[in-house]
């Protein structure tokens, strides 16, 4: 049998910030078109985590890899390019507050292809209308609300069709319909498009719909990995009751 | 006391490997040409109201502070000259240098600490944009642009204003007044002086930026970062300044 590098490798690594020590050697892999959550309370290291995946922090100790390059060896020119391989929704959206919606979503295109402003118009009202909002186009992100933010930031990151896509807490701050919303597209994503998923949560509820395995962060450790059934009846108490909280 | 003085220190070291790293990729593709030219109107166009009506009130009130002083010891005349070459030499520079620290530093400080702290930034990088480049070497390439062309339009203001007060209360004709402001002024009055501000521009770019680019502590980092932007660049216009004129002074003896 061929093994296919994985999409994405985090191998033993830790992170500490002025010594308080936020990620102590996590390892984990995901491989490619799966769609793997990681849970934890609040400061655990999850937001750490995904940065880290794209190296936007460095990591004290370990290695990690997108496909097969070590983002730390990668010069940053090759860093920046490998980058765009990898979508970023950020957890309140990160949409550049001076521009339209519109243009936020058209600027990757912008910067990174050679597409005409047609084509580019094109693109940006598909995606406009993939996560729901054909009719906002020319707001300011100062006009929208926090799930169409997160929408906006979730187009953006998709839009020069990444293999990988990271998602940073989904349902934060939205009411149980937005969430879910927000929680349906990322499905389509995973089934429809095979994109392969990092989503960092602490609603295993929510994300039960399309993720293949879950890994739990605790105290900035990985205490375990697997699917939601294993995870499910787990002996650990704190892995249950964010498995399933609802049984707690 | 100690540590402010290691935080002074710490500081300094650091807005200077912070500049050394603008100047290094100033000169390296990509140049994002659109983005420069962007930042220059923002910080150019967008401030000739304030750079136009300051220089215009300085010149009427130069003027008639000056009047007041030439009159004791006979020299009207010279009222003109004196006017133009003060301010062509310092004062246009000086305070377009310390009006645009005043509007364009706060701004950049605080646009920056605003998109580090709503994590904007990171949406750059992860993106696949040099973030250092597309936002901080072109805000200060745009400072270091804009900056002497807002010192000659400050000059011409004051001169024009020092030219009205003069009209207004000694009746002299406008052509007697150009020709007195301008006859004694030589190339060293004005070129120096004017490139200076280069130097400026690059200071309040560099210092604002770095205060912005480095912003942490959400809300209250970005108030800091605007406030202390106008605070640091002022004081290090002003310091640089007295070097910048010494250097006048030594390499061009005879004008000065």
């Amino acid at each position: 049998m061929i093994s296919q590098p994985s999409a994405i490798r985090i191998d033993h690594v830790s992170k500490s910030f002025e010594g308080r020590a936020v990620l102590e050697d996590v390892s984990f892999e995901v491989a490619s078109g799966e769609a793997f959550c990681i849970l934890g309370k609040s400061g655990t290291g999850k937001s750490v985590t995904l940065k880290l995946i794209v190296g936007l922090l460095s990591p004290d100790q370990g290695q990690i890899f997108i496909g097969a390059d070590d983002i730390q060896q990668l010069s940053r020119t090759n860093l920046l390019r490998v980058r765009q391989t990898v979508g970023f929704m950020f957890q309140d959206g990160a949409l550049f507050d001076s521009i339209s919606v519109r243009e936020n979503i058209a600027f990757p295109l912008r910067r990174h292809t050679d597409k005409s402003g047609e084509e580019i118009d094109g693109i940006v009202r598909g995606m406009l209308s993939q996560v729901g909002l054909e009719q906002d186009g020319d707001k300011m992100p100062a006009d929208l609300s926090g799930g169409m933010r997160k929408r906006v930031g979730l187009a953006r990151a998709m839009v020069l069709n990444p293999p990988v896509l990271l998602v940073d807490e989904p349902n934060s701050g939205l009411d149980p319909v937005t969430a879910s919303e927000i929680y349906k597209l990322l499905a389509d994503l995973k089934q429809k498009q095979h994109r392969t998923l990092v989503v960092v949560t602490h609603d295993a509820p929510g994300v039960r719909r399309f993720a293949d395995r879950l890994g739990v962060l605790d105290q900035g450790r990985m205490l375990e990995s697997g699917s939601m059934e294993q995870l499910a009846h787990s002996k650990n108490d704190l892995v249950r009751a964010l498995v399933s909280p609802e049984e707690v | 006391m100690r540590s402010r003085l290691v935080n002074l220190l710490e500081m300094t070291g650091d807005i200077g490997s912070f500049g050394y790293r603008v100047v290094r990729d100033i000169f390296h593709a990509p140049f994002e040409m659109e983005e420069i030219g962007r930042q220059i109107v923002e910080v150019g166009s967008r401030s000739v109201p304030l750079i136009a009506a300051c220089g215009l009130a300085i010149g009427v009130v130069m003027s008639l502070h000056t009047r007041a002083s030439m009159v004791r010891f006979g020299a009207k005349s010279m009222i003109p000259a004196v006017l133009t070459i003060a301010m062509f030499r310092e004062l246009g520079p000086l305070v377009t240098g310390l009006l645009v620290s005043g509007r364009v530093g706060a701004g950049i400080g605080a646009e920056l600490a605003g998109m580090r702290v709503t994590e904007q930034i990171d949406a750059l990088e992860s993106l696949g944009v040099d973030s250092f480049k597309y936002l901080v070497v072109t805000r200060v390439a745009a400072c270091a642009v804009a900056l002497p062309v807002l010192t000659i339009l400050m000059d011409f203001m004051g001169s024009t204003g020092g030219l009205f007060a003069e009209m207004a209360v000694s009746h002299s004709s406008a052509q007697l007044y150009i020709h007195r402001a301008f006859a004694s002024m030589v190339w060293s009055d004005y070129i120096p002086s004017t490139l200076k501000t280069t130097v400026f521009g690059l200071l309040i770019g560099t210092i604002s930026c770095f205060l912005g680019y480095t912003a942490s502590q959400g809300a209250t980092g970005v108030g800091r970062a605007s406030t202390r932007s106008v605070v640091v660049s002022s004081l290090v216009l002003i310091m640089i300044d007295i070097i910048l004129v010494k250097l006048t002074v030594f390499w061009f003896p005879a004008q000065s």
